[in-house]
């Protein structure tokens, strides 16, 4: 299912354990509509980002079809908490 | 004064539109855009003068040469390069330095020896002086970077010493835009008879620059960042320096004779003179072709021109910056002082999500650590946002990311 909404996972530049997912353009908005309704909280919406919370982990989500996870052990913690967002 | 209008109208790319908005790109430090030119002449070149150079009797491999070795004089002219030997074609700055590195240090240096960095360096001033110091035996003294950014000049001549050998600073930082006076660093290496190189990426594109003036010994430089293509860069090399240099890397072209003997496996191999000796195998044509003509672009707006854009630039940014109440920006507050870099972080944000919120504007900056990680940690920032300016940007653009950074300090 990943492949289906994800173009790529990286971490980010000079951040410990925070990753960056590139969504694919084509399937961006019906994946961030998954996630927002799948997120444990929601802390912030604005117009080009919305704060979320889930598993305890901070999450961004930029309209724009990228995410930021911060604080995850690693890439494959990332993977099962997008797993469980895009379910 | 250099025309806006015309320029803009060269550059086809900055007529997009992204996620939603008229592009603003802000991410020059990183590489700059491509005017029309620039792209015409690579694609001219391989339409219709695609061969290899060198050796060749045929009339397009003639024309291929002759295009590729009058890059070189232009570049040589560009810096004030006596001529096409003390300009060796490379990849990258990377490369450039590399060159020089294994180069000299290989075969030149030895345990005892020091060569001398800064903690403003982009990683790849410093890695391969690492690596080579790890090798040889060598050892590296790192001068201090000042708490506002700028280069401890005391430190500096402090740690060169008898022992240095090579004095190897940025001549621009690429985090903080802070200018270097590398004319009094080459006298503080000439007076114990090491030699100085200079990291020009981030100053070759913005500025003025004489090699003779300088009086420095080596120049690295990329063409990306200065309009060009990106895989060719350039090493300039003071001519008696580069030829007395072995070969970094050996195959084809830098070589005049080899002879090989089959019984006893020996071969025996009489270089080539620079800049051959140092560009072995097919180089990048057209590349060369395309660093020419942005260097010709560049030359006809006159850099004192392209310095003094930057220079508006970065003077109207800051004095804007100071508007917003939540954004720290890093480095010298004179303008006069740095070329077209911004480093700034926004209370409540890390740098990613500054620079993914500004994305969402159609504003293209970078965020993290710009292979500049000991300038961070010398500063105690985690990372930074980064604008950077050139040519083709505008005070409306810089208006535009103020406004953006205004809506965007309201969420953090
Ligand atoms: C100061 C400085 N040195 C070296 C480099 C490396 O340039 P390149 O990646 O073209 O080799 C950069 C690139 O950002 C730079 O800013």
């Amino acid at each position: 299912m990943l492949e289906e909404y994800i173009a790529k996972i990286e971490k980010l530049c000079g951040a410990k354990n925070d990753y960056v997912i590139l969504l694919k353009y084509s399937s961006k908005n019906e994946a961030i509509e998954k996630i927002l309704g799948n997120v444990d909280k929601i802390e912030l919406k604005t117009g080009v980002m919305k704060k979320a919370r889930h598993r305890g982990k901070e999450i961004r989500i930029f309209t724009t079809g990228k995410l930021i996870i911060k604080d995850a052990a690693d890439e494959d913690e990332v993977k099962s908490i997008l797993e469980e967002l895009l379910s | 004064m250099i025309d806006l209008e015309r320029i803009r109208g060269d550059f086809p790319i900055l007529d997009r539109i992204v996620n939603g908005h008229k592009l603003v790109y802000f991410d020059n430090a990183a590489t700059t855009q491509k005017p029309i030119q620039v792209i015409n002449a690579i694609v001219d070149y391989y339409k219709f003068h695609n061969s290899n150079v060198h050796r060749g009797v045929h009339t397009l491999s003639q024309e291929a040469t002759e295009l590729y070795e009058s890059a070189h004089e232009e570049a040589a002219k560009f810096i004030g390069a006596e001529g096409l030997e003390e300009i060796v074609f490379v990849k990258n700055t990377t490369e450039a330095i590399n060159l020089v590195a294994y180069s000299l240090g290989m075969w030149s240096l030895e345990p005892g020896d020091e060569v001398v960095i800064t903690a403003m360096d982009h990683h790849s001033n410093i890695v391969p002086w690492h690596l080579m110091s790890e090798l040889k035996g060598f050892k590296l003294r790192i001068v201090r970077v000042k708490q506002d950014g700028t280069l401890d000049l005391e430190d500096l001549a402090d740690k060169v010493s008898s022992k240095t050998r090579i004095v190897a600073v940025p001549h621009v930082s690429n985090v903080l835009g802070v200018v270097n006076d590398v004319k009094s660093i080459a006298k503080i290496a000439h007076e114990v008879d090491a030699l100085i190189l200079v990291d020009g990426a981030q100053s070759v594109p913005h500025m003025p620059i004489d090699v003779r003036d300088l009086d420095i010994d080596f120049l690295a430089f990329s063409g990306h960042k200065m309009l060009g293509p990106t895989g060719i860069g350039v090493l300039y090399g003071r001519r008696d320096i580069l030829g007395s240099m072995r070969p970094f890397l050996g195959g084809g072209d830098m070589i005049s004779e080899v002879h090989s003997d089959v019984e006893t496996g020996k071969c025996t191999i009489t270089y080539n003179a620079p800049p051959w000796r140092f560009e072995a195998g097919t180089p990048n044509i057209a590349g060369a072709v395309g660093l020419a003509e942005a260097i010709r672009y560049l030359r006809n707006i006159g850099m004192e021109n392209v310095l003094l854009h930057e220079r508006d630039l970065v003077e109207y940014t800051l004095r804007r910056m100071e508007e917003l109440g939540k954004t720290h920006v890093y480095g010298p507050r004179d303008p006069g002082k740095r070329l077209g870099v911004v480093s700034f972080n926004v209370e409540g944000l890390d740098s990613h999500e500054t620079a993914m919120m500004l994305d969402s504007y159609g504003i293209m900056v970078r965020s993290g650590l710009h292979c500049a990680q000991p300038l961070h940690e010398t500063l105690s920032i985690q990372t930074t946002t980064r604008a950077s300016f050139y040519i083709y940007n505008t005070r409306e653009e810089v208006d535009r990311f103020i406004e953006a950074l205004k809506e965007i300090e309201m969420v953090a």
